[in-house]
């Protein structure tokens, strides 16, 4: 089985958001110097699915692929530490912070380059601008199906079948090949690298495309929309906060207020 | 000002009321209701008139006898292209529920519009409508504007409060879908989590957990507040991850949405990716160690200390109050 997994990096979501420099010229979000960059999340998740299948499957090839202006290595190469096989890389100085039609439309190419899967794996979304677009865009660029919101998929021969959250509980959807799923953090918690995981990866050199190599042209790298403004919205902050002569008496004057309150 | 276009869920016995919200949300850009046209989505719809009868809009289209597939995502893509091949609307509006943030996009890229997605508003600037949608997971507000005509809004749902005026009833047009509905995705179960007790979205009153109690057991303290008071139990992602509660527990941006009267929370943050889920909460009571967390600037009620000792003075007060 051939896998794609499609991965970003993002500014650390755990960081505080003093560590981020916004330029309100053009509304990039760029980390202060010694701010790390990680894999996102939900692609972590991704890899981890598509591990899953490969201990089920071991003849599955696993190609990472990321578009971007640059890359921290490290970052980039840890799905390969975790255990994929091949990293495609598109990088080029116009794809910083593209919109997610533009990422779509780089994806897409990019994989048309590449070659067919059988099974194309997305984060639910990136923790940056939190869009839910691109792997959407992905499908529907490559004609294919997808499914959203996977906390589960399970490989029988021909048919995929994805656990897929709807509210209150999930469905089970039987697909086939090929289709695109994006992985929701439900479906637990990536693997980390080991040792040899780490030496295996230092062996692989990406395959780095410009743009010119995926024939990718200007009016594919138009944006659709244009960023207005960008704010830190504000909170009124004026809890009231309960006091008391030890922390066992702020507890009862605590349900005591909120009883006064009427809200118990 | 031509007409807008909203997608909506039809259920067996009634619409999804996200559509109310909706309408309300357009009256404040004064979108008048009888302009705006609802492009139902669900099994059968034919024999559902009487539902489609009571959506306050000018008028409700949608495909006569379809088997969606228990809202298969893939078949709904279809009929909405087919809704939009026939409208040609300029604007639409998708609520953010399961069934629409998932079909917006897919819309958006199928028929080159432009969209923003999980607006929490929309701003009329000269006649061109801003979305405003919250980006990295909430700490920013962003505002967008699309740069074509052809423009989709996925909205977040119980931001708006529902438009209520009655007497509004809209002509139906019923549309016969004249190809067979191919896709290689079939939804062949659905499993409901049996949830004990009262569900989270339906919950008046939340007590909710996170990473600061430490581990799965101070959650039974929590189940017996909840007990007391009537309430749901949640949990912040940090601690379904961690395995301390079931993912169905979590509320959040990935989690689930909830809008209660008292959101009551222990060894909560409030990172922003939480409040995302909580933020419509009326009221929020929060316990945490660290004064400068997140959550004292969202809560109205505070209470700094180990969650440890305040909570047996908190339990014991609510047991006395109880009896009386």
């Amino acid at each position: 089985m051939k896998i794609l997994v499609c991965v970003k990096e993002v500014i650390d979501p755990e960081v505080p958001i003093n560590s981020i420099d916004i330029d309100s010229d053009v509304w990039k979000f760029s980390p202060k110097q010694g701010v790390s960059k990680v894999l996102n999340g939900f692609d972590e998740n991704a890899v981890e699915a598509a591990l899953n299948i490969k201990e089920q499957i071991p003849e599955t090839d696993i190609t990472i692929l990321s578009v971007g202006k640059d890359f921290s290595m490290d970052v980039i190469k840890k799905p390969l530490s975790m255990g994929c096989q091949n990293l495609f890389l598109v990088k080029d100085d116009k794809l910083d912070q593209t919109d997610p039609f533009v990422t779509s439309n780089v994806l897409y190419k990019a994989i048309q380059k590449i070659g067919d899967f059988d099974l194309i794996l997305c984060g639910r979304h990136a923790s940056d601008w939190d869009n839910a677009q691109v792997p959407i865009g992905i499908a529907e660029l490559l004609n294919i199906e997808c499914v959203t919101l996977a906390k589960g998929i399970t490989v029988d021969n021909d048919e995929i079948v994805i656990d897929r959250i709807i509210p209150g509980g999930v469905e089970k959807v039987k697909a086939s090949s090929p289709i695109l799923v994006t992985v929701s953090n439900e479906y637990g918690e990536p693997r980390y690298p080991n040792l040899r995981g780490i030496m295996a990866a230092g062996k692989i050199q990406p395959t780095i495309f410009s743009l010119e190599d995926i024939n990718l042209t200007d009016e594919d790298l138009i944006s659709t929309n244009e960023i207005i403004e960008i704010f830190i919205p504000e909170k009124n902050s004026n809890c009231e906060f309960v006091e008391g002569e030890d922390e066992y008496d702020i507890g009862r004057n605590l349900a005591l207020k909120l009883r006064d309150k009427n809200l118990i | 000002m031509s007409k807008v276009l909203i997608f909506n869920e039809i259920y067996e016995n009634d619409f999804d009321s996200s559509v109310l919200e909706m309408i309300s949300m357009l009256s404040d850009l004064n979108i008048d209701s009888k302009d705006i046209i609802v492009a139902a989505l669900g099994d059968d719809l034919y024999s559902k008139e009487s539902i489609l009868q009571n959506i306050p809009v000018g008028k409700v289209v949608g495909y006569k006898n379809i088997d969606t597939n228990q809202f298969n995502p893939n078949i709904l893509m279809k009929l909405a292209t087919g809704i939009i091949d026939q409208l040609l609307p300029e604007k639409i509006i998708i609520p953010k529920t399961s069934v629409g943030q998932d079909l917006a996009p897919r819309l958006a890229f199928k028929h080159k519009y432009g969209i923003v997605n999980d607006c929490l508003s929309i701003e009329d600037n000269d006649n061109h409508w801003i979305g405003v949608r919250p980006v990295f997971g909430g700490n920013y507000l962003a505002k967008v504007k699309i740069k074509s005509d052809k423009q989709i809004f996925c909205v977040r749902t119980k931001v708006f409060d529902e438009f209520d005026e009655q007497n509004i009833n809209p002509s139906i047009e019923f549309f016969e879908y004249e190809h067979t509905i191919e896709t290689n995705t079939q939804i062949i179960e659905r499993i409901q989590e049996q949830a004990d007790g009262i569900r989270l979205e339906d919950a008046d009153i939340v007590v909710a957990g996170g990473r600061g109690l430490g581990g799965p057991e101070p959650f039974d303290t929590l189940e017996e507040i909840a007990g007391l008071l009537n309430a749901a139990v949640g949990a912040s992602r940090a601690v379904c991850d961690s395995g301390w509660k079931d993912h169905s527990y979590q509320i959040g941006l990935t989690g689930k949405d909830i809008s209660p009267n008292l959101y009551f929370t222990v060894g909560i943050s409030g990172a922003s990716q939480h409040m995302a889920g909580c933020g419509n909460s009326k009221h929020i009571v929060s316990i945490d160690k660290n004064i400068d967390a997140n959550i004292f600037k969202d809560a109205e009620i505070g209470a700094v200390g180990d969650w440890k000792n305040i909570l047996p003075g908190f339990l014991d007060t609510l047991k006395d109050l109880a009896k009386n």
